[in-house]
């Protein structure tokens, strides 16, 4: 498992961690029954506050992404190839539908978008 | 679960006052205590020790009254004041000797631990130490008899930065456990910013606000906008305000933030909300 | 307490004061006005103090305010009785030099000690409660208690001397005059006990309520 955090970013730290952690998951490059380190270890290695892991660990199980077991720790949620598929087509419309707002605020048309992630989607 | 609970604490001096302190805080975690010099801070710590004699309230720790049940809850608690340094012709070991008398829970093994990991020399004076020295050699203590909750004073102020992180790191690893909480006074905002868990802000002797650090920095927010844009609905809205022929900045409750587009909106830090708390706002 | 008085001796007690012990010596020379340089100890111990900040390395370990309190005056007893007992020999010295007895005042017998206990008693009673009124101001409370100590030095001086009763009672030395003197000592004793006693209370309450 792998967090990085910057410190310059405008994101919440939390949503940082939330971010990576669960793309690590819908990748699949966190498996199954994965136990997630301790909240407050995390916190000590990242040199951030408890409190913030607990959100970020929070959002990730209310989003079905890992599974607390009391006493023992937090595991990745035992997801299907297709349901960890919609968990990141969810990802993807939340960010989707921010950013085609601004997009939209800019005039852009469907095709002339289209067009523009093309270009762009390599690079 | 509820470590320490400070509830309405009073005091009142000839030119001071601490007014109805208080706060709490949980096992497990990192509070950090702001506030300018002469706000209270010292003596809010002191207070609630019954070092100095409250005029009125209660302090609840590990679910007894601390001042009915002073010397068990002192077993429990590592203190510190940063600036205070005892007995300086003596050799570390001298002192420790005593030290370590008092506490039932003293643990020799972490105290050769904090030792070493401090790089002290017991068989040395304390005047001969340098005062990042001091300030270990101090926390050392603290630290060695399985106290439940450190109180402590300034711990960072003397120390160099490489030191400074060393501290917050250990900071951390005590709280770990989940069992150890860390009550600390600093000047050092960007510290907090690292580590603490909660802030407590006190300022003239009453408590402006005492929660979550993130909820604390995400409910300040930084306004900046040409001279023109600050009405008076604006002004009366900012806690604090700094106005220049460039322009104005001020800080905002997240709250008070509707209707203020067009402005810039940035996010505050410990630093800038205490600056212009303080600052105070514009005529 | 014993964690307390065990604290006064290693972090307290500073190499100086075997020396200022050794004022006992003084005892060699005739009179009382050396009598003053018994109180040099006690003195240097808390201004020592102060400069260690004992008062508030103490008032931070887990203890009761007042046994902080009575450990101290524990050390402070201990000083003057060793300064008593350094100062015994050098007076039998004195007397077995000095064959007339001492010109200047009184003769050191075991009145003279007695007549010192006292001394001693009415400097704490004094000194302590003025000390613990602040727990920081040392020198005021010196001063007052050592010119008390120096009033009744004079008082019980001019008294032995020029009062004929107590004269033969009190100055006489040698074995004959202890039936007459013991009293006085044992006096001084209880009075001393009582005093110091009565000082440790006043000094507690007032350290109990002081904000540090």
């Amino acid at each position: 498992m792998n967090i990085i955090i910057s410190n310059t970013s405008d994101k919440p730290i939390y949503q940082q961690i939330f971010e990576q952690v669960s793309a690590q998951i819908v990748k699949g490059e966190l498996e199954r029954d994965f136990c997630l380190p301790p909240i407050r270890t995390v916190a000590k290695q990242l040199r951030i506050s408890v409190i913030t892991v607990k959100k970020a660990w929070e959002e990730l199980e209310h989003r079905g992404f890992i599974y607390t077991m009391v006493g023992k720790g937090c595991f990745v949620a035992p997801l299907l190839p297709g349901e960890r598929a919609s968990k990141r087509d969810e990802l993807v419309a939340e960010k989707l539908k921010k950013d085609i707002e601004y997009y939209k605020g800019l005039g852009l048309t469907l095709p002339e978008l289209i067009e523009l992630i093309r270009r762009y989607y390599g690079s | 679960m509820e470590l320490l609970s400070v509830h309405n604490l009073n005091k009142k001096y000839e030119k001071f006052a601490l007014k109805n302190v208080s706060f709490s805080l949980e096992k497990g975690y990192i509070m950090g205590f702001v506030g300018r010099n002469g706000a209270g801070k010292t003596t809010t710590l002191k207070t609630m020790l019954n070092l100095v004699h409250a005029d009125g309230g209660t302090v609840s720790f590990l679910g007894k009254d601390y001042f009915s049940d002073e010397l068990a809850c002192k077993q429990k608690i590592g203190l510190m004041f940063g600036d205070i340094f005892y007995y300086p012709k003596q050799r570390l070991r001298t002192i420790t000797n005593v030290v370590k008398r008092f506490y039932n829970e003293w643990d020799d093994a972490a105290y050769e631990g904090y030792l070493a990991r401090f790089d002290l020399d017991p068989e040395k004076k304390v005047e001969k130490l340098s005062t990042g020295m001091k300030v270990k050699y101090s926390l050392a203590l603290a630290l060695s008899h399985h106290a439940q909750l450190l109180i402590l004073d300034e711990p960072t102020s003397g120390l160099d930065p490489v030191s400074r992180d060393d501290m917050l790191e250990l900071f951390q690893e005590l709280i770990e456990g989940g069992e150890t909480s860390i009550l600390f006074s600093t000047q050092i905002t960007s510290d907090l910013e690292k580590c603490a868990d909660f802030i407590t802000y006190i300022k003239d002797g009453a408590i402006i606000a005492s929660t979550e650090k993130d909820e604390f920095l995400d409910s300040y927010k930084i306004l900046k906008g040409s001279g023109e844009r600050l009405t008076n609905d604006l002004r009366h809205k900012l806690i604090g305000c700094k106005e220049n022929s460039l322009g104005f900045s001020g800080l905002v409750k997240t709250t008070d933030l509707r209707g203020s587009t067009g402005l810039e909106v940035s996010a505050a830090d410990i630093e800038s909300i205490m600056i212009y708390y303080e600052k105070g706002r514009a005529e | 307490m014993k964690d307390l008085l065990y604290k006064e001796f290693r972090l307290c007690w500073h190499p100086n004061m075997f020396l200022f012990l050794l004022f006992g010596t003084f005892l060699l020379f005739p009179g009382w006005p050396f009598i003053i340089t018994f109180f040099i100890p006690v003195n240097s111990l808390f201004f020592v103090d102060r400069a260690n900040r004992d008062v508030f390395f103490a008032a931070l370990l887990p203890v009761r305010k007042k046994d902080v309190v009575l450990a101290k005056v524990c050390l402070v007893a201990i000083i003057e009785l060793l300064q008593i007992i350094v100062a015994v020999p050098f007076a039998i010295i004195n007397n077995a030099v000095y064959l007339k007895g001492n010109m200047v005042g009184m003769n050191t017998n075991f009145a003279f000690f007695g007549l010192v206990l006292m001394m001693y008693a009415i400097f704490n009673l004094i000194f302590l409660p003025g000390f613990y009124k602040t727990a920081y101001k040392v020198g005021m409370p010196i001063i007052l208690a050592i010119c008390a100590a120096a009033v009744y030095v004079t008082a019980v001086d001019v008294a032995v001397v020029s009062v004929p009763v107590l004269r033969v009672k009190l100055d006489g030395l040698g074995a004959s005059h202890m039936a007459g003197q013991l009293p006085v000592l044992l006096a001084g004793v209880v009075l001393f006990a009582l005093l110091t006693l009565l000082a440790y209370r006043i000094s507690a309450r007032r350290f109990e309520r002081l904000d540090l």
